[in-house]
């Protein structure tokens, strides 16, 4: 994509979103000027960005949106809950024109028809002719900032450029055009121009002032236009902003913008660093063997690199922390649509989106989130009548809230919908042939909801356009797992379905149990382990084709590592279980033994291991070997 | 507030008003090889200004009015537009 454009798809996303809290602001009290102010800088700016692009519709629609917001802005107008809902559908709109410049590079041929309708609603003096926003950067400008570039670079802050074309027959009205600027407070820049050629000095009319000035000021904007009060109508102001140096920087520049591929790059340098640092550690215990002192000198050595690798690891980390916000203000629009087509009216209230994730992480939950919603929009909150008969309010309320637990982000989309329907998640379940009824019967109540998640389920007795088909509650699943995270849900009938998605906040190294298994050592991710255990041998029992045991009353069915690689399983007494999930059921895992645990950077896997089944990837040990790690669920699968 | 010929310069002497403007005009018309002497004038008016813009005549003299030395008589200096 060309850079012009994925830098506009970031800024006018951001201003989407600036705009969108400031209309909801304005939503609860339409008189706020702080909010005026700011979504009227936010609209001004887009609009000014969108003037970049073929996209014309938008660029009428938002300044007919900042016209109103500037009439607000002046008092000439008191917004009411109509004007707000006309400018969100505004920026709505604008968001959509935005996605669809990303999708295709230019808008549909309907976007003028589109605008056209916004500006209806918006009732805006549309007789105004619309300027385009290319003509707000004075064609004298790049003239005096060429001429005046020496005084522009050592300034410290913002200028006001000014041009002064005095009429030519000021003077006989007394006026003195060099008093005027003689008075300019912050003056720091002059040119005296002659309005055409310099006449000849025999013919010089000298009662004709036949000059322009021009000139910059470090005075305040408002304190030189107070300057040039008398003479407003000859005299033209335009803020500069000056463009610092990058070793001059200070606290003005505070932010950075930087590829995520060198991010990347960074985090890949680190994750090796601890490795590296992991065989420091093997080489303590190796010199130990020839000379304790110089074993402990390296100990040391290798203590004092992991504090600075691992404060590293952390400031790399923090580098990739993006806050959810720019990724989670797109729901709120959905939401409008899809209940506009639902015909439901539904109350969507968003918390914690300032909670920062890893930027994987962030990319990733929108589609899954927004399925989410959608279910829950859809499936979950009832129509109007139903919840009125109900006894509830008929405006349903969906609430998303993020919240950080420990190392882990939870993100809780809650709804007080109808709840789920365990006996028909059971039948359809049944009816699906993902179970038999004797199984769905046997389900305890939350087994019975995670059924939902299986592949191929869908509760809705009739599939909406909305919820859509092909795509079901497995595959947002399938997406957080993924991101490494878990799916939890809870339901009360009647009163509601909460669904919790469990995230990691870091998603550089992985945590990884170094297991044996037929003479091998393989790593397995811990986030896909329930849980460790040792069993007498003679507790597993031949079941049909395969095996079980039994842990805690409850029988689990066991698959042993090493056959499943292609190994022999090793006999003695007692056998090691690693019990996993599969499908949301418990699955028991033989191993022949547990190593340590460890802090791994998995690649994934390339060349000819790319097609093996059941391998995530490897990582480099301590020793230097390479640990082939495991992917559980698709080996059990 | 003067205009004046002197020797070989014309010479404006304290704050020069729109009036002045004719007189200086008509003192270079016929002295064309005039320069023009600066150090004892106070402030200029634009009418003034422009004629000595449009003249570009060597310019003398380093007056006390701030605003004249600091930003008037340098663009005397570099009048070539």
């Amino acid at each position: 994509m060309d850079e012009l454009l994925s830098q506009f798809l970031i800024e006018a996303r951001e201003l989407i979103a600036q705009a969108g809290d400031d209309f909801e602001g304005l939503a609860r009290d339409p008189a706020d000027s702080a909010r005026i102010d700011s979504a009227f800088r936010a609209i001004h700016t887009l609009k000014g960005s969108v003037a970049i692009f073929d996209m014309a519709p938008a660029g009428r629609a938002l300044h007919a949106a900042e016209d109103v917001l500037d009439r607000a802005r002046a008092g000439r107008h008191r917004l009411g809950p109509s004007d707000v809902d006309a400018l969100v559908a505004v920026l709505d709109q604008t968001d959509r024109w935005v996605d669809a410049m990303e999708r295709d590079g230019a808008l549909s041929s309907r976007a003028g028809a589109q605008a056209d309708a916004l500006l209806a609603r918006l009732q805006s003096d549309i007789a105004r002719p619309f300027e385009p926003p290319a003509a707000e950067t004075p064609p004298w400008l790049p003239a005096l900032l060429a001429r005046e570039a020496a005084a522009i670079e050592v300034a410290v802050s913002d200028l006001v450029a000014f041009r002064y074309t005095p009429d030519s027959e000021c003077f006989f009205r007394g006026e003195d055009p060099l008093a005027t600027v003689a008075a300019l407070p912050g003056l720091i820049a002059l040119a005296i121009l002659p309005n055409a050629a310099w006449p000849a000095i025999d013919e010089f009319e000298p009662f004709q002032c036949l000059v322009t000035v021009e000139g910059l000021s470090a005075a305040a904007f408002d304190d030189v236009r107070t300057a040039f009060r008398f003479v407003t109508d000859q005299v033209t102001l335009f803020s500069v902003t000056p463009a610092t140096p990058a070793e001059t920087q200070t606290a003005a520049a505070k932010s950075l913008r930087i590829d995520t591929a060198r991010i990347d790059a960074l985090a890949d340098g680190v994750g090796e660093l601890i490795v590296a640092n992991h065989a420091l550690a093997h080489v303590a215990a190796e010199a130990d063997r020839v000379d304790p002192q110089i074993g402990a000198q390296v100990r040391a050595a290798h203590a004092a690199m992991e504090r600075a690798v691992s404060g590293m690891g952390r400031s790399v980390m923090a580098v990739r922390l993006v806050s959810l916000g720019p990724s989670l203000r797109r729901l709120p629009r959905m939401v409008r649509e899809i209940t506009a087509t639902l015909g439901k009216a539904v109350r969507f209230e968003v918390s914690g989106e300032s909670i920062e994730v890893d930027k994987g992480i962030a990319d990733d939950l929108f589609e899954p989130l927004l399925h989410l919603v959608r279910n829950a929009l859809d499936h979950g909150i009832e129509p109007g009548a139903v919840r009125r008969e109900a006894g509830k309010p008929e405006t349903g309320l969906l609430r998303l809230a993020v919240t950080r637990e420990g190392d882990q982000v939870v993100v809780a989309l809650a709804d007080d919908g109808a709840g789920i329907d365990t006996a028909r998640v059971r039948a359809t379940a049944v009816e699906r042939g993902l179970l038999d009824r004797d199984a769905a019967a046997a389900l305890d109540e939350m087994q019975a909801m995670r059924l939902i998640f299986a592949p191929g389920f869908s509760t809705a007795a009739t599939i909406s356009t909305v919820s859509g088909r092909g795509v079901g509650m497995d595959a947002v699943k399938a997406a957080i797992d993924r991101l490494g995270g878990r799916v939890e849900i809870g339901s009360v009938p009647g009163q509601g379905t909460t669904i919790r998605l469990r995230l990691p906040l870091n998603a550089i190294l992985t945590r990884l149990l170094i297991v044996r298994a037929g003479g091998e050592r393989y790593g397995i991710p811990l986030d896909r382990i329930v849980e460790t255990t040792s069993v007498p041998t003679e507790h597993i029992h031949d079941v049909g084709g395969g095996r079980s045991c039994v842990l805690r009353d409850r029988a689990l069915p066991v698959l042993s590592l090493a056959a499943l690689l292609g190994a022999e399983d090793r006999r003695s007494p007692f056998t090691k279980l690693l019990v996993t999930e599969n499908a949301a059921e418990p699955v028991g895992v033989i191993v022949d033994g547990f190593g340590q645990r460890i802090d791994g950077l998995v690649r994934p896997k390339t060349g000819l291991m790319a097609g093996v089944r059941g391998l995530a990837g490897t990582t480099t040990l301590g020793d230097g070997g390479v640990l082939l790690v495991l992917d559980l669920a698709e080996l059990v699968a | 507030m003067s205009v004046a010929f002197a020797a070989d310069s014309i010479r404006l002497t304290g704050d020069c008003s729109v009036e002045e403007a004719e007189t200086l005009l008509a003192l270079l018309q016929e002295n064309a090889t005039a320069s023009i002497d600066i150090k004892d004038c106070g402030r200029l008016h634009m009418a003034v200004m422009q004629v000595l813009l449009a003249a570009a005549r060597p310019v003398r003299g380093d007056p006390a009015n701030a605003f004249v030395r600091e930003w008037l008589v340098p663009q005397m200096l570099t009048s070539i537009y």
